[in-house]
């Protein structure tokens, strides 16, 4: 075990991995800024790129992506209380009011410490899981794995929109459309109708480029004008934030385990980690006379759980091959891309790339703050770059990536119509994200539910585990679906009484952007 | 008399409910034609559309109860993208005709190519529809060239080439 931690952090050392890292941490960077882009959608820009690369370097760089969106996702909240991505909701309550008071260096000083501490934290928590769960993990059979593969499902239904049903059915919707093709288990042709382009399936990229990009594209360049008004500038203070993160240590080590733990459950979404962290240090605080006028716990702790959960999203990812979030199901087709099977398998035969990972989430949280640190000045300007400047270059891109898939015209018609359906599926407040899982999940869940059936009938629903997880599935939804209602009612009315809450606090442009 | 405008939570409930209705279809063919599969490719297949088309049933059932005793909206923090204003008709059809123009492009992609496509599309859509500085055109042109440029360079990537790309010079 410690040799392969070693000697997955001499494989990072690798200076083309180091700058694909570097490069996804930039691309993470730049995608958590502009609010209506996503750790999602970056992740879906450089997967067509990705074909034929260095397995570890295109790992590194998704996972820098992922590392630096967390960290970068603030500006936007701090600078101009829009919130960058769907996590950092909370920062604004108390981010925004402290940029407007002069302090908004102050505030992302203690906004970046408190996020790399918390994404230390949860690297190292799942550094240290991985030992324990390795022996559990590899004793699952094929009905367990299908068993924990519809948990992921169905968490992600339930707790990724207001509406659960919704949620589950948009997942439905997405194992229907990943049927098409090759069927895993048959040597049969499925809904191709003889179109030689569908045989092999939906491409995923196009399906994430589609459902994720095309609809915030067209919804900024519908709605036009800049994306965000010009703020105060940073101010000065940035080492008084940092002292802030210090003096506030216990809060955000508290913070950052709530963020692993949480994270860890399935479809958490990043919304529910960053307000539930931001209850629980408002209703724990002695003095509450400050929170939502610009109170730095209230930047501290959600900052320190968001970042943190990036950890807790990767253990069931990695461990059960069911994605903690969506930004996390298009992680893990990127592995199925590189030819690596996510679950008991990664960690029998490839536990070296385990901790690749593990390396490049800690890596990449150093160098996002670093960055964020550094260049936050313009940085901070990119924000006010009218969207139909960025509009035809992501556009560009996103057009280019769909085409590396199979070349073919298909491709583009393809992404067309994955297109209208998120947009309309934004439209109508339908969550895309649960789609996409559905979708990744759709071949292991035949292959799994077809191992099963033909190895033990269906006498696999009376093994004990199985019961275990499916009675765990029931709780667990109930539960979510109860919880998330509390939060989101426990928030709202901060949220609207607030009259030091920004304007646009409410109404962010990034907000049903997937977890990122 | 022109018609009063659709409220926008009514145009988005009716927009929701033909969509769960679009998906119990879509389920129900599913369940329909995987008969015709063998066992080992059908099984999956008609379990996962049986369940989405009951989903879609309750679904549909629970926006008719909700029809006859409405209850007040909570707000959910993870999905709110769309201001009052973008959900209406006229919000609606703002955003098709911004998904038409991508639709253009992929068309001029088809004709033209890439390159040429780009060189059409992008001065037409800051000009017609955003009224930008030409400058500003020129320079995001040049970004975009370099772009492709590096790209193919590079990354090796391949453009897309359109029908009329044999008649055309292309520089990369």
């Amino acid at each position: 075990m410690l040799e392969a931690l070693v000697s997955a952090f001499f494989v990072m050392l690798d200076p083309f991995r180091m700058g694909m890292l570097m490069a996804g941490v930039g691309i993470g960077i730049v995608v958590g800024i502009l609010p209506g882009l996503g750790g999602l959608m970056g992740m879906a820009l450089v997967l067509p790129f990705l074909f034929g690369m260095d397995p570890y370097a295109g790992i590194a760089m998704l996972v820098g992506i992922s590392a630096a969106v967390p960290s970068s996702d603030t500006f936007p909240s701090v600078l101009m209380g829009i919130p960058g991505s769907s996590g950092s909701q909370a920062t604004v309550m108390d981010g925004y009011p402290m940029a407007r008071n002069g302090e908004a260096a102050r505030a992302l000083g203690a906004a970046f410490s408190a996020s790399l501490i918390g994404g230390l934290i949860g690297a190292a928590a799942l550094t240290a899981l991985v030992p324990f769960a390795r022996p559990l993990v590899l004793a699952f059979g094929a009905p367990e794995l299908l068993m924990l593969t519809i948990l992921g499902l169905c968490m992600v239904g339930v707790l990724s929109g207001s509406r659960p049903l919704l949620g589950i059915i948009a997942a439905c919707l997405g194992l229907m459309l990943g049927m098409v093709g090759g069927a895993p288990a048959a040597p049969e042709y499925r809904w191709a109708h003889g179109v030689v382009y569908l045989f092999d399936g939906f491409s995923l990229v196009i399906v994430a480029l589609g459902l994720f990009a095309i609809p915030e594209i067209v919804d900024l360049l519908a709605r036009g004008g800049t994306i965000a008004r010009r703020g105060s500038g940073l101010g000065s203070g940035w080492m008084a934030g940092l002292r802030d993160t210090m003096a506030n240590k216990y809060l955000v080590v508290r913070h950052s385990l709530i963020g692993v733990l949480v994270g860890a459950i399935p479809g958490m979404g990043s919304s529910i980690i960053d307000w539930l962290n931001y209850g629980i240090v408002v209703t724990r605080a002695s003095d509450r006379s400050r929170f939502g006028k610009g109170d730095v716990r209230g930047v501290i702790a959600p900052e320190a759980a968001n970042n943190a959960r990036e950890g807790g999203v990767l253990m069931p990812t990695l461990l059960f091959g069911v994605p903690g979030s969506s930004a996390m199901a298009l992680f893990l087709g990127a592995l199925l891309i590189f030819g690596v099977q996510p679950g008991p398998a990664l960690l029998r035969d490839n536990l070296e790339l385990v901790f690749v990972i593990i390396w490049s989430l800690a890596l990449g949280n150093v160098f996002g703050t670093i960055i964020c640190l550094a260049l936050s000045k313009p940085i901070a300007r990119l924000t006010f770059v009218p969207f139909q400047y960025i509009a035809p270059v992501v556009l560009c891109i996103v057009i280019i990536g769909a085409w590396q898939e199979t070349r073919h015209f298909g491709d583009l018609l393809t992404l067309a119509a994955f297109g209208l359906l998120g947009w309309t599926m934004k439209r109508i407040e339908m969550p895309r994200p649960p789609l996409l899982v559905g979708f990744i999940l759709a071949g292991l869940v035949e292959r799994y539910l077809w191992m099963s059936y033909s190895i033990y009938d269906w006498e696999w629903l009376t093994r004990p585990l199985v019961i275990a997880i499916a009675v765990l599935c029931v709780v667990l939804m109930f539960g979510g679906t109860v919880m998330k209602g509390r939060t989101l009612r426990a928030t709202a009315a901060p949220t609207s009484d607030s009259q030091s809450a920004p304007q646009s606090a409410p109404q962010p442009t990034a907000q049903d952007k997937p977890d990122a | 008399m022109p018609d009063a405008p659709i409220p926008a939570d009514r145009l988005q409930r009716r927009l929701r409910t033909a969509f769960v209705v679009l998906v119990l279809i879509l389920a129900l063919y599913v369940v329909w034609s995987a008969g015709d599969f063998r066992r080992a490719a059908r099984l999956f297949p008609q379990y996962a559309g049986a369940i989405t088309a009951a989903l879609c049933v309750l679904e549909l059932a629970r926006q008719l109860w909700r029809r006859r005793h409405p209850s007040p909206m909570v707000l959910n923090t993870a999905d709110i993208s769309l201001s009052d204003e973008e959900r209406t008709l006229d919000g609606l059809r703002r955003g098709m005709g911004v998904y038409l123009w991508c639709l253009g492009y992929g068309g001029l992609i088809a004709m033209l190519g890439m390159v040429w496509a780009t060189a059409v599309f992008v001065p037409a859509l800051l000009h017609l529809r955003f009224r930008s500085d030409w400058r500003i055109t020129v320079g995001i042109l040049a970004g975009l060239g370099t772009l492709m440029w590096a790209l193919t360079l590079l990354l090796a990537v391949r453009l897309p080439q359109g029908w009329l790309a044999p008649w055309l010079p292309v520089p990369f």
